[in-house]
């Protein structure tokens, strides 16, 4: 039950469906302050949109902001892609309402990103150049290889993008009082403004400007708790302990991690899923080169890391500061109210009722726009990463096979960005009320089931063959969209069976090992000229991969930086 | 594999085998990457056994992690995750470290002489 519960809150923003109450409007009143910080980030992200629209012409412009950001400022973008409303408000909901697990959420978030560094970040920048398909595709036969990675790219981006938009439809229809369509629908139309006006470069500096809201306005939080504790962690633990109803065991591990097989299910989730996301993955493409890509993801693990350290500060002093006190809660007609589920909005709300405690209407607004902030790059990223598993793999790759010119790659792209725009707000509107855990978790399960072991594999093991790595690629999404489908997340849940057929909560333990051993079968078996080509093109990709030396720097590049 | 440079951002042309088997066999290649491939191997797998191992300890031990550190109100669980934290920045901060100062060199030199 916990750890239903748990997996329901975390991995996007599937919490904050949860907490689709209609009480909404009582969380802020219409809180003006809130309303003007939310329109002044809207139109600070319009000027950074605006400012980028002519840098936008060529492909390289387009997808990876000319590859001319440094590491230090896509280090913030990344952790501004990655660090989503579920990461603020969800996490903390989770300590606030069960303690100790929702730290260790926390902790698998930030355990993908050392995998992401010593395994991806630079072959994948030496490798490719616009998507990370161009990396697994490298040696391999490109039109299937590119589909499935494509495929495997959209299916996470736009799960990925439904949970975040009714998660973000809600908050906003709770936060400012707006029907939920039309919170939508204006996400809807700030994200295709982004991608297609600005592309990544407008992309990357929205990412950067909700980093650093975020980043500061949780250390604001964080340090008004502690101050009001006197910088004492063994007050802020023992207030909370006193007041929350499972007392002092929400300081110690409960039953999330109980059970082994769950919990390394979503463990493995949670960190290989974190390596084969297509918007974090394109984000290497934007630095110059390897060095480049590795300085970013360590800037990024800095800021997530951070972040996690902030985050019990928030969950645990939300306890301690909320719960003795009655008007934040739905109180019922006998006086009594349920410390946790009672708590206005939901318990994904208790960071905001926190600002509210600690900082009045002002802190309030702030953290407010800084939740808006945080769900609007996210949604760019996502956007602007299926835009381009359209317009570079789909289209340019295998429709026009390399041979479309780059102002009709790009248009496409910014056609692909509009309809993905469209779909994913169509989609959420239908899907309002429907238990969007499964689609987020699906996400992560699909990203480490499909994308990371079709681009592992192909960047380190010399045997993969096209077919290993298609079949692979293609067992992984399928294992994992049917375990899903068949868990009691969405059989029990929304079919309505009595039983589900799978009994753990997420796949990855299952068909993560699966799409890996059919990679192997499939390539060692595969005994066709195109396979020993491919294996015989181990070499050149090995050494492109270690150094970056490729047959087209070694030609012009050098001689352009020479000169 | 040719050395055609597809244009419109294909896949990146690849280097002949020639090149290749030149580069392959250069000392300082060799090094590099034998060497990036040890730390990258040995980082990951020292760190997949710690988030896992965490959660082993919690399946099995979660007690003795509930208890609280001699003379402090900072329960040994919780203390070990923020410990863990740590640690993750600690071990990305000390691969970053080891490619600034000695991978990105040999990258140079194997760069310099073959990428010409």
């Amino acid at each position: 039950m916990i750890a239903r519960f748990l997996l329901a809150a975390i991995i996007a923003a599937c919490p904050l469906a949860a907490s689709a109450q209609t009480n909404a409007a009582a969380v802020a009143g219409r809180n003006w302050i809130a309303i003007g910080m939310f329109l002044l980030i809207v139109a600070v992200t319009l000027v950074i949109t605006w400012r980028s629209a002519g840098s936008t012409k060529s492909k390289a412009d387009f997808y990876t902001a000319g590859h001319a950001i440094t590491p230090a400022q896509n280090g913030l973008a990344i952790a501004g892609d990655f660090l989503s409303a579920a990461a603020f408000l969800g996490i903390s909901a989770l300590v606030y309402a069960n303690g100790f697990d929702g730290l260790l959420y926390a902790l698998g978030f930030l355990t993908g990103w050392p995998i992401v560094l010593f395994m991806m970040s630079e072959r994948m920048r030496n490798l490719g150049s616009y998507t990370f398909s161009d990396a697994a595709a490298f040696r391999l036969d490109r039109t299937p290889i590119r589909l499935v990675a494509a495929t495997g790219s959209l299916v996470v981006v736009l799960f990925y993008l439904i949970a975040q938009m009714i998660g973000a439809g809600k908050v906003i229809q709770l936060l400012f009082g707006v029907h939920y369509l039309f919170a939508v629908a204006g996400i809807g139309v700030l994200m295709i403004l982004y991608v297609t006006v600005g592309g990544m470069q407008a992309t990357t500096w929205v990412q950067i400007t909700k980093a650093a809201l975020l980043l500061s306005g949780g250390t604001l939080m964080a340090l008004t708790i502690l101050w009001h504790f006197d910088f004492s962690f063994g007050q802020l633990f023992a207030a909370a302990s006193t007041v929350h109803p499972k007392g002092a065991a929400i300081l110690a591990p409960g039953g999330l991690f109980a059970e082994p097989v769950s919990a390394i299910s979503l463990g493995l989730a949670l960190v290989f899923g974190t390596a084969g996301l297509p918007h974090i993955l394109m984000r290497f493409f934007t630095v110059k080169d390897a060095a480049g890509a590795r300085k970013s993801v360590f800037y990024a693990t800095i800021c997530v890391a951070y972040f996690c350290l902030i985050i019990p500060v928030l969950g645990y002093g939300a306890v301690a500061i909320l719960m003795p006190d009655a008007t934040y809660f739905n109180v019922g007609a006998s006086g009594q109210f349920n410390k946790i589920t009672d708590l206005i909005g939901g318990p994904n709300m208790a960071s905001i009722h926190l600002a509210h405690a600690m900082g009045g209407p002002i802190l309030l607004g702030f953290i407010s726009a800084v939740a808006f902030a945080t769900i609007l790059a996210v949604v760019a990223g996502l956007t602007l990463a299926g835009a381009s598993a359209v317009s570079h793999d789909i289209y340019g790759q295998v429709i026009a096979r390399g041979r479309a010119s780059e102002t009709r790659e790009v248009r496409v792209s910014k056609v692909a960005a509009i309809v993905i725009g469209i779909v994913s707000v169509l989609l959420a509107y239908a899907f309002e009320n429907q238990n969007v855990a499964f689609m987020a978790g699906l996400a992560l399960s699909v990203a480490a089931s499909c994308n990371f072991p079709v681009l592992a594999m192909a960047i380190f093991w010399r045997g993969t063959t096209t077919r290993g790595a298609v079949t692979g690629g293609l067992v992984g999404l399928v294992s994992s969209v049917l375990l899903v489908v068949l868990s009691k997340t969405v059989w029990v849940a929304v079919f309505h069976f009595v039983t589900a057929p799978f009994p753990y909560d997420n796949p990855a333990l299952f068909s993560m090992p699966l799409a890996f051993l059919s990679v192997w079968l499939f390539s060692t078996t595969d005994r066709s000229a195109r396979a020993a080509g491919e294996r015989n093109a181990f070499d050149a990709q090995f050494v492109q991969s270690e150094t970056g030396i490729s047959a087209a720097t070694t030609q012009s590049g050098l001689a352009a930086a020479a000169a | 594999m040719t050395e055609t440079t597809q244009k419109n951002g294909g896949p990146m042309a690849q280097l002949t085998p020639e090149r290749t088997q030149r580069i392959l066999s250069d000392p300082a290649f060799k090094e590099l990457a034998s060497a990036r491939a040890k730390l990258r191997w040995s980082l990951s797998i020292i760190t997949l056994v710690l988030f896992f191992g965490f959660i082993a300890l919690i399946s099995t031990a979660r007690d003795a992690l509930g208890a609280n550190i001699a003379k402090s109100a900072v329960p040994l669980g919780l203390f070990l995750a923020l410990a863990m934290i740590v640690l993750v920045v600690m071990l990305t901060g000390f691969y970053v470290q080891r490619s600034n100062s000695r991978f990105d060199r040999l990258a140079q030199l194997v760069t310099r002489e073959f990428g010409q």
